[in-house]
C-alpha cells in the first residue's frame, strides 16, 4: 500500500526576493519561521556582470552577438496597458534580488514632514506611523546593509549615527553645493548604499561607477547577496525560481490558505499551502496579485472591500538641467566615476523661512553625472562642426553639471493599477493596465522646482544646455512606484495596517512599495527595507505568540 | 525543466513553528537581537567570486563581426564617411571617419528603416549644392566647398535639410566619442577603472565658503 504524504504547509511564503521580499525572508529565518521565497526569475551571477566592459568594449560585444545579463522584464514577456496618450514606464526585474541588483543607492530616511504631509495639507489619508516608529529599524538597515553620506540632520532630512564614511565630492559637485549656498539652499552629502569602506563581510567599492550594469563584487545593497544569501544559512529558507505567482490562495473563511504560480519557462502551474503570505513583488507586480485573488470572500481582490487597492499609484515628478561649470571649462580631465552618481544631495526646503508655495509638498534634488562621464550625448546641441566643434566639446568635456529634482506625487483615486479581464498572459492570467496622469500640483511643483535649479546655476554663472521649462520625465522612469495598497488606521480609506497586514485578511501582509501612503519627494528602497524589517518583527512575534 | 528549488530541505514546516522549531525559534530569536543589535551580518555569507578587473575582462573574439555596410553603399557611402569626418575631422587624434563612424551610421538607418528618406533627401541635396558650385558632385567637390555646403545646412539656411544635418551630425558625436580613441583618447576619460580610493576635489576655491556647516558636505 502506498502511503500519499500530504502537501507541505509553509509557514510562510514570501511572494518575491527584492528588498522587502528578501528582507522579510532574512527577518523570519533567522527567528526561526520556515520559509519559502518564491522568486519570477533566477539568480544573475555577478561573475557575468558587464561591470568592467568600457563603452568601446560594449559595443565591440554587442557587434559581435554577446549581451549582457537582462535585468529588466521585456513588456514582450509580460505587457501591460494605459490608456492613449497617457503612457507610463514600468521597470521590472524578475529574478533574484529584484531591481536592487542595479538600483540608484539612494538612501533617504523619511522624516515627520513626510509621515504627517497629510495631517498637515489634508490632502490624503495619515500615515499610521511616524518617525519615532521607523527610526531604530533605519538605524538597524544602516548598520546591516551599510550606508556612507553626512551625519548632518535637517527636519526634512534626518540623520544617522550609523553612516560609512562619504566619498569626496567631485570638482562640479562641490561648486554646486558652494553656489546653492549662497542662495541659502543646503546640499549635503548624498546618502548612499554603497560601502566606502569594507562593511559586513562585504567589500568596499572600487569606484569604477559602473553600478547600473550590477556589481561585480557586491560593494552596494542588493537583497540577493545582503538577505537571501544569509537565509539560506539558518536553513530555513528554500526559493523556488522562476515562479511567476498569479494568485492568493483562500479558504471558506477567506483567510490566505496558499499561492497559485507558473512556471515562468514551461508554463507548469503548481501551488503551495501556506498559514501565512507575504507579497513583496514590487509595487505593481504586488497589485496585479492582489486584484487578481479573487475568490467568493473577496470579489474585489483579496483584502479589498475597501476598493483602496490599485488605486492612489504615486511616482514623483522629474527632470532633468545640465551645464557647464565656468571654472572647470578646459580644464583637467580627472576620473570622476566616485561611487556611480552623486554624492551629494539637497534636501527639501521648500517649507521653511515662509516661503509662499501655490502647491503641496515637497521636492529634493540628485546630481548624478557630474564630471567626466562616459558618453557626451549633450555635444549634439553645440552648435557647428569640424575642428572648432571637437575643440569645444573637449573643452567643456570636464565641466558638466546635472541636475535632477524629485517632487512628491499626490495619491489620487484614479491614478490606478486596474485588472483588464479580456487580456491574458501567457499562463492565462488577466494583464493589468496603468491609469496615470499627474495633476495641476504637480505641475506647479515643477515650476519652482525649475526656479530652483535656475537660481543655483545662475548664481554659478553656468551655461546652461538648453532646456524646455515645464516638462517632465515620462510617469514611472524615476522607478518609485508607490500607495496601491497603502497602510493606515482607517480600514475604509486603507489596505493595511501600520504593521503592513490587510485589514481583512490577517494572514496576508504586503510590503513593498505599495504599502506607502504617501511617496514624498525620497527614493523609498531605505524606507522600504525599514517597513519589512519592522513588520516581520510584528509577524515573527505574532507568530510566537499563536496570534496567526 | 520544472522548478529549481534552492535551500534546506527543512521538516514539514506545520509541525514546526509550535514544536519542532520552538527551541530553534528562541535560538533564532537570540541570535537575531545580537545581530539587530550589533548590526552585523553573517560573516563571510559573500558568495566567492572573483573580482574581475577591467584589464582582465577579455571579449569572446571567436566571432567576427559584420561590419559592412548594408543601407549606403559605392559614392553615396563615401559621402556619408566625408560628412563624418567633415563635422568631427583628424586632428591630433583620429576622425570620424577612421573609427568607423560611417558604418555605424548605416547600421542606425539599417535599424529604423523610417530614417532613410530622411538621409536620401540630405544625400540628393548635398549634390546638388556641390553642382550648383560647378563639381560634379559633394565627393568631387574642394573641402572648402563642402564646408560651405555643410555650413548652410548647420546654420539652417537648408530648409528641411536642416534636420538631416542635425541627425548625421548627433549620430557621429555618440558614436565618435564612444570609441576608444574618441572618448579615451581624444576627451581623456578614464573612468570605468578599479581604483583602491576616490579623492575627490582637492581645489578649495570650489568649495563652499563657510565649511563645517550641515550643508558643507563631508559629514556636515
Amino acid at each position: 500500500m502506498q502511503v500519499k504524504t500530504a502537501d507541505p504547509v509553509y509557514d510562510v511564503v514570501v511572494i518575491g526576493s527584492g528588498a522587502a521580499g528578501g528582507m522579510a525572508a532574512w527577518n523570519l529565518t533567522r527567528q526561526g519561521v520556515n520559509v519559502l521565497l518564491l522568486d519570477a526569475g533566477e539568480k544573475f551571477s555577478r561573475s557575468k556582470f558587464w561591470t568592467h566592459v568600457k563603452p568601446w568594449q560594449w559595443t565591440d560585444r554587442l557587434d559581435r552577438n554577446q549581451h549582457p545579463p537582462q535585468f529588466f522584464l521585456s513588456t514582450d514577456e509580460q505587457p501591460f496597458e494605459t490608456p492613449p496618450g497617457h503612457p507610463f514606464h514600468l521597470y521590472r526585474v524578475w529574478g533574484r534580488g529584484g531591481k536592487t541588483n542595479v538600483w540608484g543607492r539612494v538612501a533617504l530616511r523619511y522624516s515627520d514632514l513626510d509621515f504627517e504631509g497629510p495631517l498637515h495639507d489634508g490632502w490624503g489619508i495619515p500615515w499610521p506611523i511616524r518617525y519615532r516608529d521607523i527610526e531604530p529599524y533605519y538605524d538597524k538597515v544602516d548598520q546591516f546593509i551599510g550606508v556612507c553620506g553626512g551625519t548632518d540632520n535637517q527636519d526634512s532630512l534626518p540623520g544617522s549615527k550609523y553612516m560609512l564614511p562619504p566619498p569626496a565630492p567631485r570638482c562640479g559637485e562641490r561648486l554646486l553645493q558652494k553656489a546653492a549656498q549662497k542662495r541659502n539652499i543646503s546640499i549635503v552629502s548624498g546618502r548612499r548604499a554603497v560601502l566606502t569602506k569594507p562593511h559586513n563581510g562585504h567589500p568596499k567599492c572600487h569606484f569604477c561607477g559602473a553600478c547600473g550594469r550590477g556589481c561585480d563584487v557586491g560593494a552596494f545593497f542588493n537583497a540577493s547577496d545582503y538577505l537571501v544569501e544569509p537565509a539560506f544559512q539558518t536553513g530555513r529558507l528554500q526559493v523556488m525560481d522562476n515562479a511567476v505567482v498569479a494568485r492568493i490562495l483562500v479558504d471558506d473563511n477567506g483567510l490566505a490558505n496558499g499561492v497559485q504560480f507558473f512556471h515562468r519557462k514551461t508554463r507548469e502551474e503548481r501551488r503551495v499551502k501556506a498559514r501565512i503570505v507575504v507579497v513583496a513583488a514590487s509595487c505593481v507586480d504586488s497589485t496585479r496579485i492582489l486584484l487578481n485573488s479573487k475568490s467568493q470572500a473577496h470579489p474585489n481582490g483579496i483584502g479589498n472591500g475597501s476598493d483602496v487597492i490599485g488605486r492612489y499609484l504615486c511616482e514623483q515628478i522629474r527632470f532633468h538641467v545640465y551645464a557647464f561649470m565656468p571654472e572647470l571649462m578646459n580644464g583637467p580631465v580627472y576620473d570622476d566615476s566616485g561611487i556611480g552618481g552623486e554624492h551629494i544631495y539637497m534636501p527639501r526646503f521648500n517649507h521653511r523661512d515662509g516661503r509662499p508655495r501655490k502647491y503641496l509638498r515637497g521636492y529634493g534634488m540628485q546630481f548624478w553625472g557630474c564630471g567626466a562621464q562616459d558618453a557626451v550625448a549633450w555635444a549634439k546641441t553645440l552648435p557647428g562642426f569640424g575642428e572648432e566643434l571637437k575643440k569645444n566639446i573637449r573643452r567643456h568635456y570636464p565641466a558638466l553639471v546635472a541636475l535632477h529634482p524629485y517632487g512628491e506625487t499626490l495619491g489620487r483615486k484614479e491614478n490606478r493599477i486596474v485588472i483588464d479581464e479580456s487580456r491574458t498572459d501567457a499562463y492565462g492570467v488577466p494583464l493589468f493596465r496603468i491609469e496615470y496622469q499627474i495633476g495641476e500640483n504637480e505641475h506647479l511643483m515643477a515650476d519652482e522646482m525649475y526656479t530652483t535649479c535656475e537660481e543655483i546655476l545662475k548664481t554659478a554663472k553656468a551655461e546652461v544646455l538648453p532646456y524646455q521649462r515645464g516638462w517632465v520625465d515620462t510617469p514611472g522612469e524615476a522607478i518609485h512606484e508607490h500607495g496601491t495598497c497603502r497602510m493606515g488606521d482607517d480600514p475604509k480609506e486603507s489596505a493595511l495596517n501600520q504593521f503592513c497586514q490587510m485589514h481583512e485578511v490577517k494572514n496576508v501582509f504586503v510590503m513593498d512599495g505599495s504599502a506607502f501612503t504617501t511617496a514624498s519627494e525620497k527614493n523609498p528602497t531605505l524606507t522600504i527595507l525599514a517597513l519589512a524589517w519592522r513588520s516581520s518583527d510584528y509577524l515573527a512575534g505574532e507568530m510566537k505568540r499563536g496570534n496567526i | 525543466m520544472s522548478f529549481n528549488v534552492y535551500g534546506s530541505s527543512f521538516p514539514n514546516p506545520i509541525y514546526s513553528f509550535e514544536m519542532a522549531t520552538r527551541r530553534d525559534t528562541l535560538i533564532g530569536l537570540a541570535a537575531g537581537s545580537a545581530s539587530a543589535v550589533l548590526g552585523r551580518a553573517t560573516p563571510q555569507h559573500q558568495p566567492a567570486e572573483p573580482h574581475v578587473h577591467d584589464d582582465a575582462i577579455k571579449t569572446d573574439k571567436s566571432t567576427e563581426p559584420r561590419r559592412t555596410p548594408q543601407v549606403f553603399h559605392g559614392r553615396d557611402y563615401e559621402t556619408i564617411a566625408a560628412v563624418c569626418e567633415l563635422i568631427i575631422p583628424r586632428t591630433d587624434t583620429p576622425g570620424a571617419a577612421d573609427v568607423g563612424v560611417p558604418w555605424r551610421i548605416d547600421q542606425a538607418v539599417q535599424r529604423k528603416p523610417e530614417w532613410k528618406p530622411l538621409y536620401e533627401a540630405g544625400l540628393r541635396y548635398l549634390n546638388s549644392a556641390a553642382k550648383e558650385h560647378g563639381t560634379a558632385d559633394f565627393l568631387s567637390a574642394p573641402k572648402q566647398t563642402q564646408v560651405a555646403i555643410l555650413t548652410v545646412m548647420s546654420d539652417g539656411g537648408a530648409g528641411e535639410q536642416h534636420d538631416f544635418f542635425q541627425s548625421i551630425k548627433g549620430l557621429t558625436i555618440e558614436w565618435y566619442y564612444n570609441t576608444e580613441e574618441g572618448l579615451a583618447h581624444e576627451l581623456g576619460f578614464k573612468g570605468n577603472t578599479y581604483r583602491t580610493d576616490f579623492i575627490g576635489c582637492t581645489h578649495p576655491e570650489h568649495w563652499p565658503e563657510v565649511k563645517g556647516e550641515a550643508h558643507a558636505g563631508q559629514n556636515g
